[in-house]
């Protein structure tokens, strides 16, 4: 990555879905509608009633799908498919064939899952991710969401919802009492959310017995979870406001995995699968690491990259050693600048640095006044990339500091 | 049918974790196009009917033959709540009426119509064609958000239509041999029993119409030989419907209003 330029910046288009229940949050009601409870859940290879509402969201999915693959941010490589689709479909037992994978190029924590059973994995989570038990872990969850039928759950209940807010909100606003309605569209949006919430429990623990059933280490979720929570606790904005998360709160949803895991006798021959994750996704690490940046969230960056760096193989030191000092250096506050300059020095000693490491370390000693040291680090890393897009201003940078000035 | 502003809604999808999202189809058009229909009754022909002027300035004519892009077609029923879901049958109609509406209308204007163009369903993103696809989105996007009375860019002003795809367009001219391309997005939404109930019930009340179904539609045609947007048109209206011939031909006439034949 190149100093001065702007980072290829991901635009994340709004879900409709999420955008749109938005929209249609403001016209829903109080918790009325009941749950609905005896819907059964899908068999392998099973497919909804033609004519049925379940039939038109597998048919709108399907339409949404189709554009899915022809979009720019779908990741299409195939060794890093094929090894995250074999973890699905471990997970997934006999409904391998129900289930087709997407990995999308976005650098959040995210997974999810259409009706019809397209499931969508954000980079930003393969990147957090330690291990195929976690990885198993998130994708049993997803599954969980498409056997129960969750959406069509969701769907249903929306449905319901607005039928009643349509009149409640006809009546408030011929009274004139618009803030009356106001309230009831809050109320229902948090009522809708801990629907969801309840179908999330659900989906944990059918992930859960997914990892069991296939052998993993049961502790993933609670090792995910520990580190999703440090980094929740570290933003510095956007935190999630408890009532309207749509998920359990994390605390809450670690908790809930470390005991069920405490509560299973211990599997000596359980698998984590971290060399194979880790060199899965290794090729992938240095794009999903600057798109993480390019996220501007640099409290949370920080917190992530280090925790990643604690866990990470020795090979991968120097990587994530160097990650570490951009993310403090496009922070740049307080003594961040300084701490940079430590990880970029560091990075250099460490297997697995990528060129941009001796780059930062050269700027940053040539800003220490360290003339001859910045320009045996700049030396090396237009050997290392003479073609680089910042070639020429290094190639500068060097004759100033080579130079009589 | 009577009809309202209704942002075309999709079911939700079930997400896991923290942060959620989906890619949706055309969703920021269909928002522009809810805005537009906002601003509809005050928008005359004159102002969104669109045609390019020539090097002289003289609106440009048809010249050549037309190749009907395969259109973005979704309908979907507006329930008694208000929430929109979508119609299979009803979409699968409407995406072939509409190009056989077309047809007849270029056929009686005169101009030569090629066998349309299907998009194909895995068609590489990263190709000039997939990236011309998208471009038309995006520029379809922008003509429309500045041709609105009162959202004209200053470098736009007057009854100019000034917008082109680029010479990346002969990509299309290959694969089709055409020498324009009209491209359509069209949402149309119709009211269930239970809705015109409760609207007339509303409407009885309360003196207030709470909406029913829409139609939005934004359409282009684009010169394959050099690029240029020859004419802009969009829909936004409580009518029309698409289900059937008589009113895909309807709306064609509609969407098709000002085509520099």
């Amino acid at each position: 990555m190149t100093r001065g330029r702007p980072l290829a910046t991901l635009r994340i288009r709004l879900s409709c879905g999420t955008l749109l229940l938005a929209v249609a949050s403001l016209s829903m009601a109080q918790d009325v509608a009941p749950a609905h409870k005896g819907l059964p859940a899908l068999a392998a290879s099973a497919r909804p009633a033609p004519g049925s509402d379940e039939a038109e969201l597998w048919y709108a999915m399907d339409r949404d799908e189709l554009s899915l693959r022809q979009s720019p941010y779908l990741v299409r490589d195939e060794a890093l498919n094929r090894y995250v689709h074999g973890v699905l479909c471990k997970v997934t037992a006999g409904y391998c064939g129900d289930v087709r994978l997407y990995i999308v190029d976005v650098p959040y924590f995210n997974a999810s899952m259409a009706p019809n059973g397209a499931l969508m994995l954000w980079t930003g989570a393969l990147l957090r991710i330690r291990n195929e038990a976690q990885l198993a872990l998130v994708l049993g969850h997803e599954f969980g969401h498409y056997r129960e039928r969750h959406t069509l759950q969701q769907w249903r209940r929306l449905k319901k919802n607005s039928t009643f807010l349509s009149v409640f909100g006809m009546a408030a606003a011929g009274a004139g009492v618009g803030y009356a309605g106001m309230a009831a569209n809050i109320a229902s949006q948090a009522g809708m959310m801990k629907f969801s919430r309840d179908k999330e429990r659900e989906a944990d623990r059918i992930g859960f017995a997914q990892l069991d059933a296939q052998g993993y280490d049961l502790h993933a979720g609670e090792e995910l979870w520990d580190a999703m929570l440090r980094e929740e606790n570290a933003r510095d904005y956007g935190k999630p406001l408890p009532v309207f998360s749509s998920h359990p709160e994390t605390r809450e949803r670690r908790d809930d995995l470390a005991a069920a895991a405490a509560a299973h006798a211990p599997n000596p021959n359980a698998q984590r699968g971290t060399a194979a994750y880790q060199a899965a996704t290794r090729p992938f690490r240095v794009h999903w690491l600057d798109n993480e940046l390019s996220r501007r969230m640099y409290s949370s960056s920080v917190q992530a990259i280090d925790d990643l760096r604690r866990d990470a193989p020795a090979q991968d030191l120097g990587l994530y050693t160097f990650y570490l000092g951009e993310a403090h250096l496009r922070r740049a506050k307080g003594d961040d600048r300084a701490t940079a300059a430590r990880l970029f020095a560091e990075a250099t000693t460490l297997p697995g640095a990528p060129p941009a490491a001796w780059r930062e370390h050269g700027l940053a000693l040539r800003d220490a006044g360290d003339r001859a040291g910045a320009a045996a680090a700049l030396r090396r890393y237009l050997q290392a990339v003479p073609a680089a897009d910042d070639a020429a201003f290094i190639r500068r940078d060097l004759a100033d500091l080579e130079g009589a000035r | 049918m009577p009809r309202t502003p209704q942002a075309p809604e999709t079911p939700p999808r079930a997400n896991a974790w923290p942060d959620a999202g989906s890619t949706p189809r055309g969703a920021r058009l269909a928002l522009l196009l809810v805005l537009a229909l906002c601003a509809a009754p005050t928008a005359t022909l004159a102002e969104k009917n669109r045609v390019a002027t020539d090097a002289n300035g003289r609106p440009v004519h048809i010249a050549g033959s037309v190749v009907i892009v395969e259109p973005d077609i979704e309908l979907s029923e507006v329930l008694a709540g208000g929430a929109n879901e979508p119609r299979s049958a009803w979409s699968q109609a409407a995406r072939r009426l509409y190009p056989a509406a077309v047809h007849a209308r270029l056929q009686a204007g005169g101009v030569r119509a090629l066998p349309d163009y299907d998009i194909p369903d895995d068609l590489d993103p990263d190709t000039r064609l997939g990236q011309v696809l998208r471009l038309n989105q995006a520029v379809s996007v922008s003509a429309l958000a500045y041709t609105t009375a009162g959202n004209q860019l200053a470098t736009k002003r007057g009854k100019r239509l000034d917008w082109t795809l680029g010479p990346g367009v002969s990509a299309l001219h290959e694969a089709t041999g055409a020498d324009y391309a009209l491209f359509t997005y069209m949402r149309d939404s119709y009211t269930s029993g239970g809705r015109k109930a409760m609207r007339v019930a509303a409407l009885v009340l309360f003196g207030g119409d709470i909406g029913g179904g829409a139609q939005v539609g934004v359409t282009t045609l684009v010169d394959l030989r050099t690029g240029q947007v020859v004419w802009f048109n969009y829909l936004a209206r409580q009518t029309g419907d698409l289900r059937d011939e008589a009113g895909a031909t309807a709306t064609a006439q509609h969407m098709l209003e000002g085509l520099p034949l």
